[in-house]
């Protein structure tokens, strides 16, 4: 069994709504951060062998879990 | 004319929808996400608005590549009008008919209120409804300008809402046949429901 994850984060250009306002929570609670992007995490398991798991990685990632247009996808 | 009507887990507006266009004395006929039909069976489809799948990774997403795309897809090539409102806008741009996603509002709030939208090309206003948390209409800025040279925005609100690329509502596709937009036409058809805007609003 092998477990991969996926990094996904909104792009860079695109305003974060839900990283500004938790930006603005730590800042009002003291803590010293200037951004914050909240984006998800994709935990992906197998239970059988599998010989190329990047290549089979980036068609998951093409099919559809995340959107080149506003988010950006890095595997781990 | 015959007018398919396609339904995902968690669609809530295809009853409205289906009333909306048989008051306007169109065939309406459901379709289920699972479902495969022939394009010959309808004349055009409507892709109404929703919750699809919880909005589950992005809005839209799962249902852009549920089975019944490929139906839906197969429809739109073909050129019959293909219309996806909210919910169903947000699913034919995941699903690539239609340029551009829809993302979050600006204001990080759902928005539930009447909004006034400006045609482009012909400068006629109208008010429809609108009642979604993820409308604000992102693209990039080379396509963009794109969009506009190609005269493929289709309405505009006259104010900032959501914080939408040039306060953009709806837009098609590059031969004007798929259309999407956010506000609710079948919402806003009758008198006693605050406005007759959305009567006879699209075919």
């Amino acid at each position: 069994m092998k477990t991969w994850f996926i990094r996904i984060l909104p792009r860079a250009e695109v305003l974060d709504v839900q990283g500004r306002t938790v930006l603005q929570m730590l800042n009002h609670n003291q803590l010293p951060f200037s951004n914050v992007r909240v984006g998800k995490l994709i935990e992906l398991t197998a239970d059988q062998e599998i010989s190329n798991p990047e290549a089979v990685l980036k068609k998951a990632l093409a099919l559809g879990l995340y959107n080149p247009l506003v988010e950006v996808a890095v595997i781990e | 004319m015959k007018i398919g009507v396609v339904r995902f887990p968690g669609t809530n507006c295809d009853r409205d929808v289906y009333k909306w266009l048989q008051d306007q004395g169109h065939q309406p006929q459901f379709y289920w996400h699972e479902d495969l039909f022939s394009s010959q069976e309808v004349e055009a489809l409507v892709l109404p608005g929703g919750f699809s799948f919880g909005d589950y990774l992005r809005s839209g997403a799962v249902a852009a590549r549920s089975p019944i795309m490929n139906s839906v897809k197969e429809v739109a090539n073909q050129g019959k009008p293909v219309l996806g409102i909210c919910n169903g806008f947000q699913i034919l741009c995941e699903a690539g008919l239609l340029p551009g996603a829809l993302i979050p509002n600006s204001g990080g709030e759902f928005i539930d209120d009447w909004a006034e939208l400006k045609s482009p090309s012909t400068k006629q206003l109208i008010q429809l409804p609108i009642a979604h948390g993820d409308g604000r209409y992102f693209i990039h800025e080379e396509d963009r300008k794109k969009l506009w040279d190609q005269n493929q925005v289709w309405w505009q609100y006259t104010q900032m809402l959501n914080g939408s690329v040039d306060q953009i509502a709806g837009v098609t596709n590059l031969s004007g046949n798929v259309r999407g937009l956010m506000p609710h036409p079948e919402r806003a058809y009758q008198d006693w429901m605050g406005g007759i805007d959305g009567w006879k609003f699209w075919i």
